[in-house]
């Protein structure tokens, strides 16, 4: 790695100040899992490097209000163990679940993975589906924006180079909701999703009252399935629909072909994945 | 704030020792592990946190050292492969590696033991599964990682609680 300067604020304060101070060329380090093989590997070489990673209000995982609240720095580790998280959002515990190896887990955060915007990260399919909300924070103040418009391509984000995020917050669970995630990688540890799927629905009656769905690694950024929420909606679950909705989720990527696996080879496993769900689901219902 | 200096002074623990080091920003842990303590049981195989050949335990976690400034260790409890025997006596889980024949090249073997000993400390009794996961991070280009498994299921089963 080349020389940098290295600094360690003391508070969210003093961090948004030398970011108005630093004009590009400053990077926030936290967990250090994505940014330091961007340094070693892909010449990534900031000025400054900022390191947030002692910030303890930027840590944890509690209610708020109507909202959970975690905190940027929680680890993947923390996450995936968390009762709070398993309870409201089962999709982002089990993605979590899946970065990288144990390693990775306890050192990477949620901020990272957020500010990182690959479009193959496996928190973000479950924040996009549970409605999950990321705090902006700059000297100017601070605002909260959806994850799923945070994504602008890959490794690009709606994030200024003078903000930092602060907080990610969902919605709790209502009730008769669930959530779930599924990942395709060609081994079970330290593997990049080939594909990956997160569904939340809301369940009234036995039918689909509200149902959201994302995709990630079949375009730029993590994207909705729009058109296969609007086949679900208001539809009781079973093999028919099960079905119509599979055959239409390809629609709504836009893969591309290299080393992990080709954009054929990609909508086929969303289909797969999705149908995995959803019968996983459709069991449950039909016996409850 | 920490001084804005091109040498930063950490201070840390290493196998319940107390360590002050000068580094350089963009010195690793694995660096200050390896080149300034001279311990150099962890090892550096890929240097991007795809192969566990470097892990150590960082506040009883294991972690890729290969992915931490070792600036970042300031104020943290770091144990190395060396630091687990215990008055000439090695750990349990050494002992098992030794008795299973679970080493052949040895590369992954410091990594491999740490995460092992931090599963065991969590879970004293793991099944399968958990032992799969809990090494999931380390690559093995020998043994094929039967031998590995056994030699954890072996320290398990004599496992006492440890401090």
């Amino acid at each position: 790695m080349d020389v940098f300067r290295y600094l360690a604020p003391e508070s969210v304060e003093e961090t948004l100040q030398l970011l108005d101070e630093g004009a590009g060329g400053v990077k926030v380090l936290a967990g250090g899992t994505d940014l330091l093989v961007q340094m070693k590997e892909r010449g990534l070489r900031p000025g400054l490097v900022l390191d947030v990673a002692g910030l303890h209000e930027l840590r944890g995982i509690r209610m708020e209000g109507k909202y959970v609240w975690i905190g940027p720095l929680t680890t993947h580790w923390d996450l995936a163990h968390s009762a709070l998280i398993r309870e409201h959002g089962l999709a982002l515990a089990q993605g979590a679940s899946k970065v990288g190896s144990p390693q990775i887990r306890h050192r990477g955060t949620i901020g990272g993975n957020i500010a990182n915007a690959s479009p193959a990260a496996d928190t973000v399919p479950p924040l996009v589906v549970l409605e999950a909300e990321v705090e902006l924070r700059s000297l100017n103040g601070s605002h909260w924006l959806p994850v799923e418009s945070l994504m602008e391509g890959p490794s690009r984000t709606a994030l200024r180079p003078k903000e930092l995020i602060t907080g990610v917050r969902f919605p709790h669970r209502a009730p008769g909701s669930r959530s779930q995630y599924e990942k395709f990688g060609s081994r079970q540890a330290l593997s990049i999703a080939v594909a990956s799927v997160a569904v939340a629905a809301v369940q009234e009656k036995g039918r689909f009252a509200r149902v959201r769905i994302a995709l990630g690694s079949v375009s730029p950024t993590v994207v909705r399935a729009t058109r296969v929420e609007e086949i679900l909606t208001g539809e009781a679950l079973g093999e028919d629909l099960i079905a119509q909705a599979t055959a239409s989720v390809a629609q709504q990527c836009r893969p591309i072909d290299d080393v992990r696996g080709s954009a054929w080879y990609r909508c086929q496993l969303v289909e797969a994945l999705l149908a995995r769900i959803l019968l996983c689901w459709g069991e449950e219902w039909m016996a409850g | 704030m920490k001084e804005d200096s091109p040498e930063l002074i950490v201070q840390l623990v290493v196998n319940d020792r107390p360590y002050r080091v000068v580094v350089a920003p963009q010195t690793t842990l694995l660096q200050l592990i390896r080149d300034h303590l001279g311990l150099t049981g962890t090892k550096e195989g890929c240097g991007k946190g795809q192969c566990g050949a470097c892990t150590v335990l960082m506040d009883g976690q294991p972690v890729n050292s290969c992915l931490i400034l070792a600036v970042q260790a300031q104020g943290h409890r770091i144990v190395t492969i060396e630091g687990l025997e215990q008055d000439g006596e090695l750990d349990p889980v050494q002992q098992a590696f030794i008795d299973e024949g679970a080493v052949q090249c040895g590369f992954c073997t410091p990594g491999m033991v740490l995460s092992a000993r931090a599963l065991l400390d969590r879970l004293p009794h793991p099944d399968e599964g958990q032992i799969k996961e809990a090494i999931s991070g380390h690559l093995c280009r020998c043994t094929g990682y039967s031998a590995i498994l056994r030699a954890i299921r072996r320290a398990g089963e004599g496992n006492k609680p440890r401090k």
